[in-house]
This record gives C-alpha cells, sequence and structure tokens, in this order.
C-alpha cells in the first residue's frame, strides 16, 4: 500500500493535470496491478516520496516524542543556548525552555492536545487538504493531497551527518519563489526528530540555525524539569493556532474585521486571535515551514511612522490603514523576505 | 592653568597607553580646540618617535580626523539589536507619520549611498531567491559556500566600516507631524509583537518551542 502510494507519488509529477482525476479513479485498479506483479519490490524508492515521508515522520515525532537537551540557536553573528524539555502526558504536550546565557528566559507551554491538527501539520505531513481549510487562499490548492510541500519547495535528500552525536539525514528545502525562504534541515535518522535546522536567504546566507548540542530522545522527562523556576517565566499560549475541524477547516470566526487580498503562493489562514482588551487582531498564516503574523492594533496603540525592522531572521514591516474614520496600524511580522511582508501589509483590507 | 596641567597629564597617560576612555576624548576634544596643546602633542610625539628610532620623514596629525570619527562613533555593546535599532529614532526625534526607516539590515538591501534611506528592493529587484544550495554532494553549509553566520552581523557601524559613506541615511523622515514618539516605545511595541509573533510560529508551525529561541535576550 505504501509502494502504491509512491506509485502515485511519482506518477502524478508526470501526468498532466487533466489526468489526475481520472488516475485517482483508477486508483484501486492500481494496487491490484502493483500487488499482482511479482518484481514490485524491485521499485527503487523515489527520492522525493522518501522525503515526503521523512518530513511526515518529522512532523510526527516532534510533537510525539519525549525529549530533552540543548541546543545552540544562532543569528547575526550572536550564539544562544537554550535548554528544553519537552513530553508527552495524557496525549498533551508539556515543553519548557531555558535560555542558558543571557537575561534569564524561560517559556512553559501546557496542553497542546496530540489530537489537535492545525494547518501547518497538516501542509507539512501532506494530509489530505479539503477545499474548505484553504477558502481565502487564492492559489487553488484545494485538489492537493499529497505532497503540498513540493509545490512550492523543492526538496531534496543530501546525504547524511552528526549532530548532538546522533546520525541526522539532511534536507535542503529549496524555495520556488521569491516570496518565502529556504531551509537546511537535519532530520534524527531514528526517530525523525528536528535536530537542526537552517533558514537560507537569498544568496545563501543562513539568516538563523538551530542545532541541537546534546539530546536524549524518548526519554522519562521529569515533572519537575517541566514545571517553571523563574517567577518571570512567559507562559506560551495557543490562542492563535486553532485545531482543524472535522471537515478539517478552521473553525469560523465571525468577528474578524480584516483580510488580506495577497498572499504568497502556498500560504493560508492558519490562525487567528483577537484579543479583547487590546482590540488587535492577529491573522497567522503558513506554507506548512514558514509563518508570519499581521497584527492590526487601533491607531491609539501607538503613533508610529512605517518602518521595517529585523532581528535575526525575523522581519517586521509597519504600516497604516484607514478604514472609514478610524486610523490602524498594520504590522506584518515573519520570517520572510520583507518584500512579502510589504506586500501582504499593503494587501490588507477590511471586511465589509 | 591647572586645567591645563591636569590635560597634560592625561596626554602623557595617552601615550603611555595609561589613559582611559573618557581621558582619551578630553584629550583629543583639547588638542582639537587648543593650538598650544596640540603642538605639546606634537612634540611628545616627535620626542618619543626619535627616542624609538622611528622618527616619520613627514609628520602627520591625524587628531582631528579620530575625533571627528569618534564623534560619529555608535557605542559598542549593551544596547540590544532592537534598541540599536530604534536609537537614530530617538536622536533625530522622528515624529509619527509616514517616515520610512530601514533598520538593522541594511547591508542586505544594499544601496549605493545616499539612496539607502529609501524604501529598500522592490520586489523585481531582490534576488532570486531560488538558490541551488542543493547541488549534489553538498552536505553542509561550508561546502555549498554558504558564508559563516557572522555575514548577517550587521548594524549601521558595520555598514560603515564596510564602505558605507552615508550610514546614517538609513533614516528619512519624508513628512512630519507634532505626534512624537519615542524609541523606546516604538521598541516595545516591535518586541511585543515580536514574541506574539514567536508564539504563532511556534503554535502554527511543528517546530515545538524551537522558534522562542529568537526571543531577544537582551535587556529589553
Amino acid at each position: 500500500m505504501q509502494l502504491f502510494s509512491k506509485l502515485r507519488q511519482s506518477l502524478k509529477l508526470r501526468l498532466p493535470f487533466s489526468l489526475r482525476l481520472l488516475h485517482k479513479r483508477l486508483g484501486s485498479l492500481f494496487v491490484i496491478l502493483i500487488t499482482a506483479t511479482p518484481f514490485s519490490s524491485s521499485f527503487a524508492l523515489d527520492d522525493l516520496s522518501s522525503v515526503t515521508n521523512l518530513l511526515k515522520q518529522m512532523a510526527e515525532a516532534n510533537r510525539q516524542l519525549s525529549y530533552q537537551g540543548i541546543f545552540s540557536y544562532e543569528h547575526g553573528g550572536a550564539l544562544k543556548t537554550v535548554k528544553v524539555f519537552h513530553s508527552v502526558r495524557d496525549g498533551q504536550e508539556f515543553e519548557r525552555i531555558i535560555h542558558l546565557n543571557g537575561p534569564e528566559r524561560e517559556v512553559v507551554r501546557r496542553g497542546n492536545n496530540l489530537n489537535c491538527q492545525r494547518l501547518g501539520d497538516a501542509m507539512l505531513k501532506g494530509e489530505l487538504l479539503r477545499g474548505e481549510s484553504l477558502r481565502g487562499a487564492p492559489s487553488g490548492l484545494s485538489e492537493l493531497s499529497r505532497g503540498y510541500l513540493e509545490s512550492h519547495y523543492n526538496l531534496y535528500m543530501k546525504g547524511e551527518d552528526r549532530v548532538a552525536g546522533r546520525d541526522i539525514t539532511i534536507v535542503h528545502v529549496v524555495p520556488k519563489d521569491k516570496f518565502r525562504y529556504g531551509y537546511v534541515l537535519g532530520v534524527d535518522k531514528e526517530t525523525g526528530l528536528l535536530l537542526q535546522s537552517m533558514l537560507i536567504g537569498s544568496k545563501k546566507r543562513v539568516l538563523e540555525r538551530f542545532q541541537f548540542v546534546d539530546v536524549t530522545i524518548r526519554t522519562l522527562v521529569d515533572d519537575m524539569a517541566l514545571e517553571p523556576t523563574n517567577q518571570d517565566h512567559h507562559l506560551a499560549s495557543l490562542d492563535a493556532a486553532p485545531c482543524l475541524n472535522e471537515k478539517g477547516a478552521l473553525p469560523i470566526n465571525s468577528e474578524r474585521h480584516w483580510k488580506v487580498t495577497w498572499l504568497p503562493p502556498g500560504f493560508a489562514l492558519s490562525g487567528y486571535h483577537i484579543s479583547p482588551e487590546r482590540k488587535r487582531e492577529t491573522l497567522v498564516f503558513t506554507d506548512g515551514l514558514t509563518v508570519f503574523s499581521v497584527f492590526v492594533d487601533p491607531d491609539e496603540v501607538i503613533k508610529v511612522p512605517d518602518m521595517q525592522a529585523e532581528r535575526g531572521a525575523t522581519v517586521a514591516f509597519l504600516s497604516r490603514i484607514r478604514n472609514g474614520n478610524e486610523e490602524h496600524v498594520i504590522c506584518v511580522v515573519g520570517e520572510i523576505p520583507i518584500e512579502t511582508a510589504k506586500k501582504v501589509a499593503q494587501s490588507l483590507i477590511p471586511i465589509k | 592653568m591647572s586645567n591645563n596641567t591636569q590635560i597634560k597629564e592625561s596626554l602623557s597617560a595617552l601615550m603611555d597607553g595609561q589613559a582611559d576612555e573618557l581621558e582619551v576624548r578630553r584629550v583629543l576634544k583639547e588638542v582639537s580646540e587648543n593650538d598650544e596643546l596640540r603642538d605639546t602633542w606634537r612634540r611628545h610625539q616627535l620626542a618619543a618617535a626619535a627616542m624609538r628610532r622611528e622618527l616619520p620623514e613627514q609628520v602627520v596629525d591625524y587628531s582631528s580626523a579620530i575625533h571627528a570619527a569618534l564623534e560619529h562613533e555608535e557605542s559598542l555593546g549593551g544596547p540590544s539589536a532592537f534598541s540599536r535599532i530604534a536609537k537614530p529614532l530617538g536622536r533625530l526625534a522622528v515624529a509619527a507619520s509616514v517616515a520610512v526607516i530601514a533598520l538593522v539590515g541594511v547591508q542586505q538591501y544594499n544601496k549605493p549611498a545616499g539612496t539607502s534611506g529609501n524604501t529598500p528592493a522592490t520586489v523585481a529587484s531582490i534576488d532570486n531567491v531560488q538558490v541551488d544550495f542543493s547541488a549534489p554532494q553538498l552536505r553542509n553549509s561550508v561546502e555549498f559556500g554558504i558564508p559563516p553566520v557572522t555575514a548577517r552581523t550587521v548594524s549601521a557601524t558595520n555598514g560603515a566600516q564596510q564602505g558605507y559613506t552615508a550610514p546614517r541615511s538609513v533614516i528619512q523622515v519624508t513628512e512630519v507631524t507634532p505626534d512624537k514618539v519615542t524609541r523606546e516605545q516604538v521598541q516595545a511595541y516591535l518586541n511585543e509583537l515580536m514574541l506574539q509573533h514567536t508564539e504563532n510560529a511556534a503554535s502554527n508551525t511543528n517546530q515545538g518551542m524551537l522558534p522562542f529561541a529568537r526571543m531577544p535576550t537582551d535587556q529589553d
């Protein structure tokens, strides 16, 4: 069955669009043919589908495994080291990270339900995406069922390396357009956990690098290790990351006031949040790997000029928009090229 | 006069390499304003050079140039990336409204000096990101020629060292209204949004808590 999906994967690449439907209909016939073929096992693994499988495995490992370790994070020539604990209890993720150098910073996140499937997960895993969840994404993605990332990135297996004393498989994720950055991912061979990630900007510049220094996977994480020790710790919220409903769609929120009319191909709304106290509206978009946020604040929050800012690989493009008599501040923040952020900001309009 | 004595003491301390930063600045300031002191300085230098048998054929006075350079130098260390970004804001007392500001990362949107204050790079001119960092047999950043991460260490001061003749022109105010904002306010606002974005990135991608490593560790 797995072989079949691989075959289908490779077929999909060759078949013209119009034939895909036909091929879907004939799917069951293919299964019969293949299982009946005595030399079916001689098919070599198609590189693309093994990459797809690897990423799928990674997507699951990152959430489901218990692990603890120390990773380094580099950007702009600065190096930070961070301790991380990740555990799954009763189907929920419990996580804690502690910055080991510089000022004390600690973040705790609890209660992320493993059954909660988010759009980004579904994209990365290449699971079925119905048109519903992508409504509003003007890129005609609804019929894609597998290999979502391949539509917007070229994926290559690039051999092996070693990180944190473990063997990893290296995957190059090269964007097909200029609206997003590329990645070099190092995935643990044994478990699929992401052990290294580099963000690659234009001119092959490494914008940031995560890399485990030491990690213990499938370990029993001590309860105490998941409790914050610093009073000033930050409790991370999952507010702007709704689970997809049983139809694979985002729950409808009628209170939204804003929408974007342009998105880079493959990006779709994956979350939103309206904070009651600040009247801030947050829209979150992802293509499965990259995320950017759009914040709309009432004008009185801050009177600032248009500006753009960068920190590491993160850019912020800040602008203003008028809706009737109300002035608003828009800010697009993400690990994306500034031009993308700008284009998104300029495409924002109020929902009538 | 005692002031003069003091400054001469500082001057000889400077010559011995014993002066602290404050003294250096004071001496350079005085030297630039006080001809007598400058002559003293030259004489001391010449004498010292003669004693070391390093007497140059021609004596050049760099003091004014160094002073000017110091005047323009931004303080190093301490402030976070964001405060470095936002510092020029305060200095130029930028007012709210439509001002276009290129912050840290000037290098990336590299423009010829003098035009760097404009909104950087249109979509059309941005480099094609579709680089082949996937060429066969290449396995890590060193092999595929990705410059070291330090290539990103970018600030206005670095920019100047790299041949930017007008590092200051990264700020361009195209319109000014009376609603002033301080750089602290802008910085705090952007920090808040960045943190929220980090949270969004951590919950909407599959990388768990990794994005939280991006939190600024410098004091806000």
